[in-house]
């Protein structure tokens, strides 16, 4: 009932709208990728370099001849996969510290809230930096770092709305039955955090898309000649006197996805949000 | 107040310690024995032993974390591998340029998002105030290495009016040329320079900053003593500027402050794109050449450099509104 009205005023609300449109496209794109692509994603044609847009290569062509709307539409698979795995490491490490913290309280939370504090002190893209140079230059690399990097959001919401719960009379009885504390957790605790988080989440993912494009950009990300957006930006800005398309479209491609996560999560913020809606 | 610092700084230490252990852990992480990459592989393995043993490497772990931080608390931070020079002097070499480059960022920013806001502000719901809204959505979705190329393609391939990398002879030194030989010409030269670099960095800055500067603003026009000024028949612009934006700013001044943290981190990038001599650039020069005595001491220097900011930023926040420190 209550979800199901959530769902209806997020209909209602005109940016999680945009936002939903965009991001079903990219979905589209990155699940249907082998079928929409008119080109293999790696298939060179070194005769058909720097190619601007034109009837058969719709985006133009890069320094291989390599077709870039087929890049792009691979792209976002590595895109989106890297960035809803890195998400979904950053939840579960978050929700993990983070429950323990509020839960625990005491030493457990300092220690816990100080490690936060740490992992705050470093720009996320620097500290993501060094993982994956450490870890060496891949995308599963990357997709660890930047779950390590974003899980602080996710404990810090997980742990404030446990500290304001633990007071409230339905978790008390449930202690009072003897109820173990992960069953509280699990069928009171998460469902009642569940807005905050899917906001962070889809804020989260705007945020992955463009650390990954970025790790990519530099050339730490995925590696060629799998197609990702980052690493097609990185090769237009070196022939960017041969081909200033080519860095200008894997470029919207990032916009738009991030844009469209953005507006999402806003949306949902607003509607969650019991502040918002008074 | 004197409370309330002493308890900020007790936070702040265990904050840098962790700084450091988790650099040193993450480079320990690389697969590899590091003397086997200092020696190369024409190295005997008696230089490598040798290496090892110099190196402190054949110690227990906590022991070489311990003289690790021992040495960094001194400020050294070993030798790079590949150029052979002092870590440390590496950073204070390319730092300038990353302030530089941050600062006039951080100028930017101020200049044009508060302006931009405020006009958003007092004109809600107009064509301007969806225009500015626009806009700041767009810069904070724009990632700024699209941002960064963008602006190169437009005003240094198209126009031909600003260069696309270096640095020129760099914003400060090129003031000390201008009092000791009155030319003007070093100055205009790294303004140049530095303008599509700086403003790269500062665009989404200016996004969030001025969709902020807006959300504080019209709160502030809502309450009753700007209500009370207006009664009293003030000008609307005596009003605004006066009254209003005074506490409108409050907020806004830990956001700016705090957006220097994020505005490094985008140097990382920024620097890569227009071949900046800063911090960022050695970062990713080292990580590419696994030069992992420099990147460990750089991340630590950033890491360490934006905490003492952020607690400088938290401590003149609780100065100016009284209700933090009781908090």
């Amino acid at each position: 009932m209550r979800r199901s009205s959530i769902l209806q005023r997020l209909a209602r609300h005109a940016g999680a709208i945009v936002g939903g449109i965009i991001i079903l496209l990219v979905v589209v794109a990155a699940l249907f990728a082998p079928l929409l692509a008119p080109y293999q994603p790696e298939e060179r044609n070194i005769r058909n370099r720097f190619q601007p847009p034109s009837s058969e290569n719709l985006l133009g062509t890069d320094n291989f001849g390599r077709d870039t709307l087929s890049r792009i539409l691979y792209g976002a698979q590595v895109s989106l996969t890297v960035a809803s795995l890195a998400v979904g490491l950053a939840a579960t490490i978050g929700i993990f510290l983070g429950s323990l913290a509020g839960y625990l309280g005491g030493i457990a939370d300092m220690i816990i809230m100080r490690l936060v504090d740490v992992f705050l002190a470093f720009p996320p893209i620097l500290l993501a930096l060094t993982l994956v140079a450490a870890l060496g230059p891949s995308a599963f690399s990357v997709t660890v770092a930047l779950g390590l990097v974003y899980w602080t959001a996710y404990a810090r919401v997980i742990r404030s709305s446990i500290l304001a719960l633990k007071s409230e009379d339905f978790v008390e009885a449930n202690r009072a039955l003897g109820a173990a504390w992960p069953r509280t957790l699990f069928r009171h605790v998460l469902p009642n955090a569940f807005g905050p988080i899917i906001v962070v989440a889809s804020v989260g993912m705007g945020s992955g898309v463009t650390a990954e494009a970025a790790l990519s950009f530099l050339g730490l990300g995925v590696q060629p000649p799998t197609p990702s957006w980052g690493s097609i930006l990185n090769t237009g800005l070196q022939f960017l006197r041969q081909t200033p398309y080519l860095s200008t479209f894997p470029g919207a491609a990032i916009m738009l996805t991030v844009l469209g996560f953005n507006l999402l999560g806003d949306g949902l913020r607003d509607v969650l949000d019991p502040r918002g809606t008074s | 107040m004197f409370q309330y610092t002493i308890r900020r700084l007790f936070l702040f230490i265990p904050v840098i310690a962790g700084v450091l252990l988790i650099v040193f852990v993450t480079v320990r992480l690389v697969p590899g024995d590091p003397a086997a990459i200092l020696v190369g592989p024409e190295g005997t393995p008696e230089d490598r032993a040798r290496i090892t043993r110099v190196l402190g490497l054949d110690r227990p772990l906590p022991l070489q974390f311990g003289i690790y931080v021992w040495r960094a608390l001194q400020g050294d931070f070993g030798r790079s591998i590949f150029l052979g020079s002092d870590v440390m002097k590496l950073v204070l070499t390319a730092l300038p340029a990353t302030l530089e480059l941050a600062f006039l960022a951080l100028m930017m920013t101020i200049l044009i998002a508060v302006p931009l806001g405020i006009v958003a502000a007092r004109n809600p719901n107009t064509l301007l105030d969806y225009g500015s809204t626009i806009l700041a959505l767009l810069g904070v979705s724009m990632p700024l290495f699209w941002f960064g190329v963008l602006a190169i393609l437009l005003f240094s391939l198209q126009l031909g009016w600003l260069p696309s990398f270096g640095r020129g002879p760099g914003i400060l030194p090129a003031f000390g040329t201008l009092f000791s030989s009155g030319s003007l010409a070093g100055v205009w030269l790294s303004l140049k320079h530095a303008l599509l670099p700086a403003l790269t960095l500062a665009f989404g800055s200016i996004a969030l900053v001025a969709r902020l500067v807006r959300s504080a603003m019209l709160e502030v026009l809502n309450l009753d003593y700007v209500r009370t000024a207006r009664a009293k028949g003030l000008s609307e612009r005596r009003v605004v500027n006066k009254h209003a934006l005074r506490n409108a700013l409050l907020p806004v001044v830990t956001i700016v402050g705090l957006q220097f943290g994020t505005l490094l981190g985008g140097a990382v990038i920024t620097e890569t794109i227009f071949a900046w001599p800063g911090l960022g650039r050695l970062v990713v020069n080292a990580i590419s050449q696994r030069d992992f005595p420099v990147i460990q001491g750089s991340v630590i220097f950033i890491a360490t450099m934006i905490s003492i900011v952020n607690l400088l930023v938290d401590l003149s926040y609780a100065f100016i509104n009284p209700k933090i420190r009781y908090a």
